[in-house]
Formats: C-alpha cells, sequence, structure tokens
C-alpha cells in the first residue's frame, strides 16, 4: 500500500476516469486500500451527478412556457429570413462568378485597346517608326543601325559621329578633344559629346536621320 | 418511420405539413436541454435565450452537414455548446450574478409547500456552488459531466490542450466539493 494520500485533484480526476493510464492504476491502488480516499471518491461521483442535475434543472425566475414559445417563434422567423436571404446570396454568386466575370472583361479589354491606340496615334511617326526597327532587329537579329534605311547608317564612335551612304561617308570628329560620351537615340538620331582638354568646353555634335 | 427518417426526408425544412412537424418535435424536443446547456455556460437567461435560437438556426439550416441522423440530438448539443463557447470568447467575461427576483410557482402537486421551499433552496444552493467556479472551470466541468464528452473532445472544444482541460476539471471538481462541504458545516 502507497502511504501517502493522492491529491484532492488527483482523486477528483480518478472519480471521473480522468487521469492518465499510471496515474490512474496508482491511484486506485491506494483507493482499494484507503477508506478516507474511497470515501473522497465517492463524494467526487456524487457531484458529478449533482452537477448534472442542476445543470438541467430550470432557474427559478425562469417562465419556461413562455419562453420556449417565443424562442420557437425566433427560430422559425429566423430559419423563414434565412431561406429569403439565401437565394439572394447564391444569385449575387453566380453573378458575379458568371454574369458579369466576362462582362468585366471586355470591358478592361475594350479600355486597353483605346488606350494602346490613343497613345500610339499620338507617338511621333520617328518614334514608332524606330521602335518597329527595333521590333523587326530583334525578330531578324540585325544590327539596330543598319536598318536606318537601307544603304545609309549613322555610327557613333569615340572618334565622331560618320554618316555612310552607298560606300561614301561623312564623318564629324573633334581633333584634340577627348570624347566623353556617345550614344545612338531611337529616333535615329547620333550623339556625341567631347570635351575639350585645354579649355575644358563641352561640344555636343548630334547627326539626325530623316 | 422513425423520428431520424422523417427529419432526414424532410431534411428539416418544413416543405409540407410533415416536414413541418418533425421540425417543430426537434425543436421541442432539444430547446431544454440546450438553453439549460448555454445558460449555465453563460450565465444569464437574456444572453442564453439568444444564443439557443442562434444554436437551433445555425443546426436546422447546416442539417446537410449532418451525416448520423440518430446523433441529431448529439450534433445539435455541440452546434450549441460551440454557440455558447464562441460567445465567451467573444465577450470576455460574462455576468454571472444575475439575480433571480421572481419566485417560480409552485408546480408540482405532489410536493408540500415546505418541501418545495427546501428543494427550492438546495437547488440555489448548488446553484451557487456552480457560479463560484471560472467560466473555464465550469464549462469543462459541463462539457464533461453533462454532455459526456471525454476530456479530449472538451480540449478540442475550448481549444486548449488536454491538460489544461484536466487541470480545469479537476479544479472545478474540488471546488464545487468544498463549496458543498463548508455549506455542510455552516
Amino acid at each position: 500500500m502507497t502511504s501517502r494520500h493522492p491529491s484532492e485533484i488527483d482523486l477528483a480526476l480518478y472519480s471521473s476516469g480522468d487521469q492518465a493510464m499510471y496515474e490512474r492504476l496508482k491511484t486506485a491502488l491506494h483507493v482499494r486500500r484507503c477508506a478516507h480516499c474511497s470515501g473522497r471518491v465517492v463524494a467526487y461521483r456524487g457531484d458529478g451527478e449533482v452537477v448534472k442535475n442542476v445543470s438541467l434543472t430550470m432557474p427559478s425566475s425562469v417562465d419556461w412556457e413562455r419562453l420556449s414559445e417565443e424562442m420557437t417563434g425566433n427560430i422559425h422567423v429566423g430559419l423563414a429570413a434565412g431561406e429569403c436571404v439565401g437565394p439572394v446570396h447564391s444569385n449575387v454568386k453566380q453573378v458575379a462568378r458568371g454574369g458579369m466575370g466576362w462582362q468585366k472583361g471586355l470591358v478592361f479589354a475594350g479600355l486597353g485597346i483605346v488606350m494602346l491606340g490613343a497613345w500610339w496615334l499620338n507617338t511621333a511617326s520617328v518614334e514608332t517608326t524606330a521602335m518597329g526597327r527595333i521590333g523587326r532587329a530583334l525578330w531578324t537579329g540585325t544590327p539596330v543601325a543598319m536598318l536606318a534605311d537601307p544603304g545609309v547608317s549613322v555610327e557613333a564612335s569615340p572618334g565622331g559621329v560618320v554618316v555612310k551612304e552607298n560606300g561614301s561617308s561623312m564623318a564629324l570628329t573633334s581633333s584634340g578633344s577627348r570624347p566623353v560620351a556617345v550614344s545612338v537615340s531611337l529616333q535615329g538620331a547620333a550623339r556625341a559629346r567631347y570635351m575639350d582638354d585645354d579649355t575644358g568646353q563641352m561640344t555636343i555634335t548630334t547627326v539626325y536621320v530623316q | 418511420m422513425s423520428e431520424a427518417d422523417q427529419l432526414g426526408q424532410a431534411g428539416f425544412r418544413p416543405a409540407d405539413a410533415a416536414a413541418a412537424e418533425a421540425q417543430n418535435r426537434f425543436i421541442a424536443e432539444n430547446m431544454r436541454r440546450v438553453f439549460l446547456v448555454i445558460y449555465r455556460m453563460v450565465g444569464n437567461v437574456a444572453d442564453a435565450q439568444d444564443l439557443t435560437q442562434e444554436a437551433f438556426i445555425k443546426a436546422l439550416q447546416r442539417q446537410d452537414q449532418l451525416k448520423d441522423l440518430d446523433k441529431a440530438a448529439q450534433w445539435l448539443s455541440r452546434i450549441a455548446s460551440n454557440t455558447a463557447i464562441d460567445f465567451l470568447r467573444r465577450h470576455g467575461r460574462v455576468n454571472f450574478c444575475e439575480i433571480d427576483e421572481v419566485a417560480e410557482p409552485l408546480t408540482s402537486p405532489a410536493a408540500s409547500p415546505e418541501q418545495e421551499v427546501l428543494r427550492t433552496e438546495r437547488r440555489e444552493m448548488l446553484d451557487a456552488g456552480l457560479r463560484r467556479l471560472t467560466e473555464r472551470e465550469r464549462t469543462a466541468l459541463l462539457l464533461r459531466d453533462v454532455e459526456g464528452m471525454d476530456a479530449e473532445e472538451v480540449a478540442q472544444h475550448l481549444g486548449c490542450s488536454k491538460a489544461t482541460v484536466r487541470s480545469h476539471i479537476a479544479n472545478g471538481r474540488v471546488k464545487f466539493r468544498q463549496f458543498l462541504e463548508r455549506r455542510k458545516t455552516v
């Protein structure tokens, strides 16, 4: 026999079979031989029944007849309201999923086309031509400079800007100056910027191709 | 045809007279128990009334989820206790000090007025014992003793560990016992 009594917590849990396996065995061994603890377990079991009975007894202040009628009525009203609201919800879902879905898509696609057209029309023809050239270059893999016009090319190099046509070329150079930056724009223009070493003055040369 | 079959065929929805009757019977047979369990959990009649209605409406609207019709009452109890637990969570603490001023009419003809008074006194005393428990202890004890859930199910309902639920149940039992013993000695 285990000499120490289990705690009240253990006895309370044991009474309703809520103890873990090992603890339950230990408590059972003690309770079997201890009249005091056995009595406590019986009392706790009785309390469980008392709790159940008390819980299922109507409070004295409640007029159950009236209350149950009122609740039954309210439940029916709630269910009827739910029935009314239910189809509206499903219709809304249907419209959102099926009805409005493709319509919205169509509207947005139309707006997109209009905006793209407006932007294209308002963009300078030079830019659109250049973009067309870039598109073609990307498609064919040909360098952009060669597509400015068949037989005409513009090059920007550290030496200056050179225009070539039918085998002849014209170069704009700035001797004695240090090239700072050269660039080719989408519009078909070539630009070279030079800085004079002595004076520090900047010279910008831009050649536009039309 | 069993009641469960009738409820199932009727789908609780009063499409016809039989279904309406089955629905009414389902409400009448379970309302008292559901109301009382919720009342013990939330501690006042007004909230218990609202939550009972809410539980029945939920149950009857979701009857498609009910697989085993024989367990309709048990299923309803789960919905009811969940509804009450959600309410307790939303409101943090509820008022357990509602004072019953109106005396209950003496309904039992077999009991003498003295017996009835004693019975009422005892009931009120036990009621007070339950109110001494914390919200969690009382809820755990109600779900365990009245709804017949095991500790694991109670833990799932309350959203806490099994060990915590065991602790709530044990503390509730010990406190209730101590209350009764103190009352005896007074």
